[in-house]
Order: structure tokens, then sequence, then C-alpha cells
């Protein structure tokens, strides 16, 4: 569904490689250290960050060069996901016609999806009338909206407490499943995503490594996959000096 | 063409400065003409802008802090009032010196008015407060935790100083202190009214050797020389421009501070005081001498009317160019968004004058040249004023990519209704700043076209002090209304 062929980009002495095949209806979680390219993982896939070498596939069809707004993918951003200046539901709307003129059956759609993302009793407020999670589940409301096949979720739920991570983790889970899509969460709290997510896509070293189940992924004896789960590699001690 | 608008400005803003610049190299034949008397200039230029920088730099960072300090009723008010001078027109700042301090004024003794003195308090009374109000800023934004921390460590008096207040306005103080020599260095109408035979800068030397002696090589070289002076100034000065919040209002909230005790307080009004009598008799003088003389002859309507045309006109193409130069975040369009600053406005307007000459002087050319020059002028301004509402802009911009927004469709629903108070107020800045121009009415203008500042130098210089005292308030008025609108604007436009 998502295939990167040998795909390499690279920013001053930044580098990141990624060579690797997202199946449909998938919830993979990209975990590694700070500043290792997660998010520039996804900036790659949603073409705001150009790939240096190889090629990007969504559905067969070869997207390496085109720009974001044609590509079927939808990103949540972890902040200015909204407008300040236009309601929720023109906000959500935005999905369907950037310049809000919408016929009777897209209005229905737009009701439809601010509803599935619980927002329609607030669909006429202003984002600085909401919540954090309310204005997030907006930028999801606008993924049901948009033709998406893949979505790409970068920290959008750091900000809220855990409960509300918890039930907006869940919504899109069941959007996965639901639109058959290809999901990519970055996160930095691993055990959260463990029940949701089935595969994890490790970014360390300049390399994005292939997805591997998450089960497979917190048994790992790897180095730098214990040393980012904060697990001392063996109990010996490791000091040198005095 | 879109994209191509931030080229387009540059070209514009480029073709307004270099092509009077060329005009001046042409018409002296490319000879320049140094003599002796220009090093005395340039000195003399530089001298005052330094003194007026020192004496205003360092009281505002005196009276910054004394203001943190300070409670009292009448802060925020007085700190509103530390806007005003930005408001007012150069040539009402010298006919309140001049009602002030003149030989028939309220304090005739104090210190001569025409010279170095005079030209020093009314520089002064323009960037003391402009100093004190980005100091106070800069303090306002002190962590809290900072404070606190001082309060938990006892740190005295001293200590909070040196290692918080000081750190704090340190950043800013080269801005500043450029700003202002900068300003000061290039200030004409001060100058040209106040200073005599031997008071003379490099800008209003452009002006006489042009204008009185018809000397376009002395003018060449005095315009070279002052070019370098401002670009090399203009280089410290724009760091200010990212930082200056023009007119937005300041918190006047303060953070629990370390008490001080009685003799640190003493001070600390003397300070504000200091800096209280630099700015409010000159205001309160051009208020009250005038509101028995506010008056509605027909030439006070018609130069009303000519001012308002020349100042719409020029505040429209301002905007026009600072648009497309605010959203352009590289660093040409930024340099030539300075261009008013860079090249003096008596270098501009005596090259186009020289055109002028040569394009057979009419007075639709005259006019179209003062308001290119106006619009100029205000451009540093009116870019920074857009510039900070394109920053609220820049987060949302992948988001807009990602959605696909281009074109009219962007401009109409995303750039517009987000910047449109920006662009109020930078648009009546602009237009603030023209209606007080006697800058470029002086140095283009026939005596065919009459202002309000041109009508006031005319009503001065006839000792008409009654009429001009009338028409001085009511400039005062126009411009302190506007003002306050755009300050209005920019309040609203600092809330999500």
């Amino acid at each position: 569904m998502l295939n990167l062929e040998q795909a390499s980009y690279r920013f001053g002495s930044f580098s990141l490689h990624a060579d690797f095949e997202l199946t449909a209806s998938s919830l993979t979680a990209v975990l590694g250290p700070s500043g290792a390219g997660k998010s520039t993982l996804l900036n790659i896939i949603a073409g705001f960050e150009p790939l240096a070498e190889g090629r990007l596939l969504i559905d067969g069809a070869d997207v390496t060069t085109s720009p974001p707004a044609t590509r079927p993918v939808s990103m949540v951003f972890q902040d200015n996901n909204v407008f300040p200046h236009l309601t929720l539901w023109q906000n959500a709307a935005l999905g369907v016609a950037t310049n809000l003129k919408l016929d009777a059956a897209q209005h229905a759609a737009v009701d439809e999806a601010l509803s599935q993302v619980g927002l329609s009793s607030l669909a006429q407020r202003k984002p600085s009338d909401v919540s954090g999670g309310e204005r997030q589940r907006v930028a999801l409301a606008r993924v049901l909206l948009r033709p998406t096949k893949v979505l790409l979720l970068d920290e959008p739920f750091a900000a809220l407490d855990p409960g509300l991570r918890a039930a907006m983790l869940q919504l899109v889970a069941d959007l996965t499943r639901e639109r058959k899509l290809v999901t990519l969460l970055v996160t930095h709290q691993p055990e959260e995503i463990r029940a949701s997510a089935g595969h994890v896509v490790f970014v360390d070293g300049g390399i994005a490594t292939a997805p591997q189940t998450t089960a497979h992924f917190f048994a790992s004896k790897d180095a730098a996959v214990l040393s980012y789960l904060g697990r001392p590699p063996s109990s010996r001690a490791t000091s040198t000096s005095a | 063409m879109a994209k191509r608008l931030p080229q387009l400005a540059i070209l514009a803003a480029l073709a307004a400065g270099l092509v009077p610049l060329l005009a001046l190299v042409l018409t002296s034949g490319g000879a320049l003409g140094f003599d002796s008397s220009i090093i005395a200039i340039v000195l003399f230029t530089l001298k005052q802008a330094a003194l007026s920088t020192l004496l205003s730099v360092i009281p505002g960072l005196a009276a910054a802090r004394a203001l943190m300090h300070l409670r009292f009723s009448g802060r925020s008010l007085l700190l509103t009032l530390f806007a005003l001078p930005m408001a007012v027109p150069a040539i009402v700042a010298v006919l309140g010196a001049t009602a002030l301090i003149g030989n028939s004024g309220l304090l005739p003794e104090l210190f001569p008015l025409y010279g170095l003195p005079g030209i020093l308090f009314v520089h002064v009374f323009f960037n003391l407060p402009m100093a004190t109000r980005l100091f106070y800023q800069a303090l306002t934004e002190v962590r809290p935790e900072s404070h606190k921390l001082a309060a938990q460590l006892g740190f005295g008096p001293v200590q909070v100083f040196a290692h918080v207040e000081w750190p704090a306005m340190k950043v800013v103080v080269p801005q500043v202190a450029g700003l202002i020599f900068l300003l000061c260095a290039a200030s004409f109408v001060v100058v040209l009214t106040l200073g005599g035979a031997s008071s003379t800068t490099l800008e209003v030397a452009i002006y006489q050797s042009l204008r009185m002696d018809f000397d376009p090589a002395r003018a060449l070289a005095l315009s070279l020389i002052q070019i370098g002076v401002s670009a090399v100034l203009t280089g410290f000065a724009q760091a200010s421009f990212r930082q200056d919040k023009g007119f937005a209002p300041l918190r006047t909230v303060t953070p629990q501070l370390t008490p001080e005790a009685l003799g640190a307080r003493a001070m600390n009004v003397c300070f504000v005081a200091l800096a209280a009598f630099v700015v409010l008799p000159l205001l309160a003088v051009i208020v009250l001498a005038g509101v028995n003389h506010l008056h509605f002859t027909s030439a006070t309507l018609g130069a009303l009317f000519t001012s308002l045309g020349l100042g719409l006109a020029s505040a429209v193409i301002a905007l026009a160019l600072a648009w497309p130069l605010s959203k352009a975040q590289d660093a040409t369009s930024h340099v030539i968004s300075l261009a008013g600053l860079i090249f003096p406005p008596a270098v501009l307007a005596t090259g186009w004058f020289l055109l002028l000459h040569k394009l057979g002087d009419s007075l639709a050319l005259t006019l179209a040249f003062i308001i290119a020059l106006n619009s100029l002028m205000a451009l540093p301004y009116a870019a920074a004023s857009l510039r900070a509402g394109q920053m609220r802009l820049a987060p949302l911009a992948r988001l807009q990519e990602q959605l696909g927004f281009a074109g009219l469709t962007r401009f109409s629903m995303i750039e517009l209704p987000l910047l449109r108070r920006a662009a109020a107020q930078a648009f009546l800045m602009a237009l603030v700043m023209s209606l007080g121009d006697l800058t470029a009415i002086t140095l283009l203008g026939s005596s065919n076209i009459v202002t309000l500042p041109t009508l006031l130098h005319a009503e001065m210089g006839h000792y008409r002090s009654a009429d001009a005292s009338g028409t001085a308030l009511l400039l005062l008025i126009l411009c302190g209304l506007l003002t306050f609108a755009a300050q209005k604007l920019g309040e609203r436009d600092a809330q999500p």
C-alpha cells in the first residue's frame, strides 16, 4: 500500500534512509530517540520534505515528487491544525473545498464527519473557545472528508491528559480499520501504544527500520532499542574507570 | 504572478531608490565635490546623533527600570503618553520647543533654542520615550521565575539589576541605540529649522547644496557619505524593527519585585520625573497654546484636504509594497523594505528633484514624487507591522500546503482575514507619517502645494504664532487619533 523504495533524505549532515512497505488497515507506531528523524519520516511521506534518492509509492502510484495537497495523505500536526478565524465546522469543511463553497451533499458530509468525532454540538465555535483535544478532533474530522489513504500523526495528543489520550487513540484505531488506512503515529509514550499499534518502525542512527510487530519490538535485545526504552543491556557493570 | 509579487516590489523599491541616485551622478557628470567643509558637516552630523542617542538611551534605561519598580496610579497613562511623540510631526515638536524655550516662550533662559541644544532637546523628546518603552518592554518579558528565584536567594537591588534586569535590557540596547542614532543622523526638519549656519547635518547640507547653491557634485559627495553612514547604521537598527512592537500596549502588571530602600525609591521617582519633564511640557504647551486658536479657514481646510489626499495615496502605496515584502522571508526583501532608511530622504529627493527638472516640472509629477517618497519613508514601519502579522501565519503554512490553498483562495480565505488588522495598522501608521511630513514636501515641493505641515512652517516663518499654534494642534489631534486607532488595532490583533 505504502512503499518506500531505497528512499534517502539528506539535510546538511543529517540523513535518513528507509526501505519498507506498510499495508492498509494498519496502525504503526514510529518510535525512536529525540532528533532521530521521526517527524522527518512523516514529512517525507506527506511531501513537506523532498527525497534525495529513491521512490515513494502509495497504492502503486509514484508520488515521490507530487505536491502535498495532491497526495492521498492527511497529516495531523502536534499543533496548528486549525485556522483561528474559522469555526470548527468551517475548519473541517476545508477538507472538502478550500473556498468553502459546498453543495448540500457535501454539507451533510461535514455534519456527519463532525458527529463521528463527537463535535456536532461545538460545530459553530471558534478554535479559541474549545479545548486542545477538541481542536485535534477537528483535524480527524477533516481526515474523514479528504480522500485519505495514509494518515500521519505527529505526537498529536501529547498535550492531552491520559484518559483523553486513550480515547483519541481508540478513535484513530477505529478510523484506521473502517477506512482501511495506513496510519503512522509518532509518540514518546511507547507503553501507551503497546495495545493498539500492530507494528513499530524504529528510527535511529539515520535509518528507519522495517516495521516489526509490537511484541517483537518490546522483546528486542538490540542495544539501541534497549537504550531507548531505558533498560540496561545487561546486569554487568559497564563503568571502566574510577 | 502571485509568486512574482515580492520580486516586483523589490524592483519597484530599488528603482525608487537607485534612479534618483543615478540622476544625481549624471547631472554632476560623475564629479565629486569634496572640500574641507564636508568634514565639519560629517562631524557635526555624527556628534549630534551620538549625543541625542546617549541622552535618550541612558535616561531611558533608568526610567524604564524605575517605572517597573514604582507603583502609582498614573503609570499606565504615562506609558501611553510616552507613545504619543511617535505621532507628533517634527515641525509640531519644533513649534512646541519654540513655545517652551524660545525667546518669547515660557522658559526663555533655560538653554538656547537654536543650534545644538535645541536640536538635542527635540531629538530627545522623540527618542527618550521610545527608548523607555522599548526597555520597559524588554523588562516585562523577564520570566516571572527569575524574579521569584531572586527573591528566594535574597538578592539586593544591585544583584537584581546585575543578574535579572540588565541581562534583559542589554539585548535590546544596541538595536535601540542604533535606531535612534540612525533617525537622528538623518533628521531633516529639526535641523533645518533649529540649526544655524554652523549646525548643519549631511541631510540639510544636501538640500542646501542643490536648492540654494545648485552644486550637484557637492550634493553627490554628501549623498554617498550619507548612504554609507545610513547603511552601516541600518544594519544595527534593523534588528529592533523585528523587536519593536510599535504602538502595542505595554503590560503594566509587575511581578513581585524585591522591595527597595527609600533612597533607591527616591532615585526612581527622579528618573521617571526627568523623563516625564522632557515629554509632557512640550505636549502640554502645544495643546494649551493651540486650544484657543483652533480655526478652520479656507486655507486650513485646503491644506487639510491636500494632506489627507497625499497621505492616503502614500499609505496605499506603502501597503501595496509592504504586503509582498513582508511575506517574503528572505534577507533581500527585508533590506529593501528598509530602503527608506538606507537611502535618506534628502538623497532620494534631490535625485528626483533633478529628474523633475529634466522632465519639465509639472504639478502632477511633483505630487507623484512626493507620494512616492512618503511611501518609501513609511515602508520600513509598514513592513514591520505586517511582518508581525505574518509571524502568526507561519505556523499554519504546512496546513495550508496540505489542503492545497493557492492564489486568490489563499488570499481571501486565510491571509485577508488573519492579516487585515495588521494591514490596517500599517496603513494608519503610514498615513500618520505622511500627514506630518515636511521632509519630502520641502525637498520636492513647490509653493503651489500647501499641506498642514507646510502651512504651519509658513505661519511660523511669518511669526503668526496664534495661527501656527492652531494648525499645530489640528495636526497633533489628527495624528494622535490615528495613532490611537492603530494602537487599538494592534491590541485586538494581539488577542487570539
